[in-house]
């Protein structure tokens, strides 16, 4: 039961598909975590992608920028098949930024380097330029006044805006997060999450592994209910997050809002 | 008779000049195989942690081999047996430094590898997920935070290394081991030469054995 996803862009305006997943299969050993996905996602969609732990959505996220090679299926990226081993990982990598659930910075730099390291290292901008960049990038994200200290003088929620900023440095056409907020106390969370609403207004297309469903309800155009490796139930978030048509999707709601099997 | 031992070190002065010289064929033993089995380690640890089996299987067999035969019988065994091999006849110190590095750069290997997987996978990918390639991940991300674990056990090696430049008197390269046996033969002092010998051997590891502790001491500071 499969229900379609609902389109929330304005019409007339086209539609660019930027990610494109077909029959993705993921196998660790003998255990097969991803079953056969397909996925689209156009320019400028917000899409969370919510289940159970060990359910393959992070799996899936790691997949588009082959942090996991697919066991067979294909991944295309801004019409670039990148599972065809003839594409340049690094360029398509590029245009990727990740978010991870730990951060992840580097702790032997200090914030407005860690963001500078893309810029830098792998566009090979100058040093100056980097560093305006980096600057106007931390002011974004609000620590400019944090610049200058390194990643473990800073609080949970703070080093994950400067991973976003890093990420962005990079001027990526997509976003991937991985549980951006899962390791974060609740009070945290809250200035990591309008980092990214804001950042979804914006324009960026997003594809975003999370439990917060009230950010999904707010911010995303599309939710995607993944089960034992396989596309359960997507739809608007308003629609699927309230009126599940699933049991499974159910069952999972029940137990996220009220820690209890039905 | 023990008691009233006549302790002599008149032969010191006339023999300095050949301890200075063996010493000085120590530190450049030290300094060889120290930059020579650190190089090798470095590159033979990054293969160790190949996903490849046929990159890191064979570098296993070679590691395995050189760390767990005694270093005394790979010095011997390069020295007599790789001209009967190979037909190429090295010379006593060449053949020695190339021995100790070559045992040196197994334990080396082993540091490196587990500096850079005492990191954790999540550095890493960061690395990769930003476009950077492997080698710039190793250089940009892994090696300057695993540099400062790694370098407590390095130096414990390279004190070691100076004991170990000692086991080349086997093939008569004229270290200061070497040459201290010459002088016990020559001035029947062997007490009093030995403990020449042993404050030669702390000259030079000493301030080594005080850098190591520093860096240990700055290391524990910072994390």
């Amino acid at each position: 039961m499969v229900v379609e996803a609902a389109d929330s862009r304005p019409e007339g305006l086209p539609s660019t598909v930027v990610v494109e997943v077909r029959d993705l299969h993921k196998s660790f050993g003998t255990v097969e975590v991803l079953k056969g996905i397909d996925l689209e996602v156009d320019e400028g969609e917000v899409v969370v992608i919510v289940g159970r732990s060990g359910s393959g959505k992070s799996t899936l996220l790691r997949c588009l920028n082959l942090l996991e090679r697919p066991t067979s299926g294909s991944v295309s990226i801004l019409g670039e098949e990148i599972t065809s081993g003839r594409s340049n990982l690094f360029k398509v990598r590029r245009q990727i930024g990740m978010v991870f659930q730990h951060f992840e910075l580097f702790p032997h730099r200090t914030a407005i380097e860690n963001v500078m390291e893309g810029p830098y290292i792998v566009l090979g901008v100058g040093k100056a330029e980097a560093r305006d960049l980096a600057s106007a990038l931390l002011e974004k994200v609000g620590l400019s006044h944090r610049a200058d200290q390194y990643p473990n003088q800073l609080s949970g929620g703070e080093k994950q805006r400067v991973a976003i900023a890093r990420a962005l440095a990079l001027n990526p056409r997509i976003m991937l997060f991985d549980e951006p907020t899962s390791s974060l106390d609740p009070e945290l969370k809250g200035e990591v999450l309008d980092t990214m609403r804001q950042l979804a207004l914006e324009g960026m297309t997003m594809i975003v592994v999370t439990h917060e469903m009230t950010f999904a309800r707010r911010v995303a155009n599309r939710a995607l209910f993944i089960d034992d490796g396989v596309v359960v139930e997507q739809g608007h978030p308003e629609d699927i997050l309230r009126a599940p048509s699933t049991e499974q999707l159910k069952r999972f709601l029940n137990v996220l809002f009220w820690g209890e099997n039905p | 008779m023990y008691a009233n031992y006549q302790w002599d070190f008149s032969w010191i002065a006339d023999e300095m000049p050949l301890f200075g010289m063996a010493a000085w064929i120590s530190i450049k033993i030290l300094l060889l195989a120290g930059v020579l089995s650190l190089a090798m380690g470095l590159c033979i640890g990054q293969g160790l942690l190949s996903k490849r089996w046929y990159v890191f299987a064979p570098l296993r067999v070679w590691v395995e081999l050189f760390r767990l035969t005694p270093p005394l019988l790979q010095i011997v065994l390069i020295y007599f047996l790789l001209p009967l091999v190979t037909g190429l006849r090295l010379p006593a110190f060449e053949a020695g430094v190339i021995a100790l590095s070559l045992n040196y750069s197994a334990f080396f290997s082993e540091v490196f590898r587990a500096g850079v997987l005492s990191l954790g996978k999540g550095q890493s990918e960061a690395g990769a997920a930003m476009g950077m390639t492997a080698f710039q991940v190793l250089k940009r991300v892994i090696y300057p935070q695993a540099i400062r674990r790694m370098l407590p056990p390095i130096t414990n090696m390279l004190v070691n290394l100076t004991k170990d430049t000692s086991l080349l008197t086997i093939i008569g390269v004229a270290e200061l081991f070497n040459v201290s046996q010459s002088v016990s033969a020559r001035s029947f002092k062997n007490v009093e030469v030995l403990l020449v010998l042993a404050v030669f051997y702390l000259v030079i590891n000493v301030p080594l054995s005080y850098v190591a502790n520093r860096l240990y001491a700055r290391q524990t500071i910072r994390i």
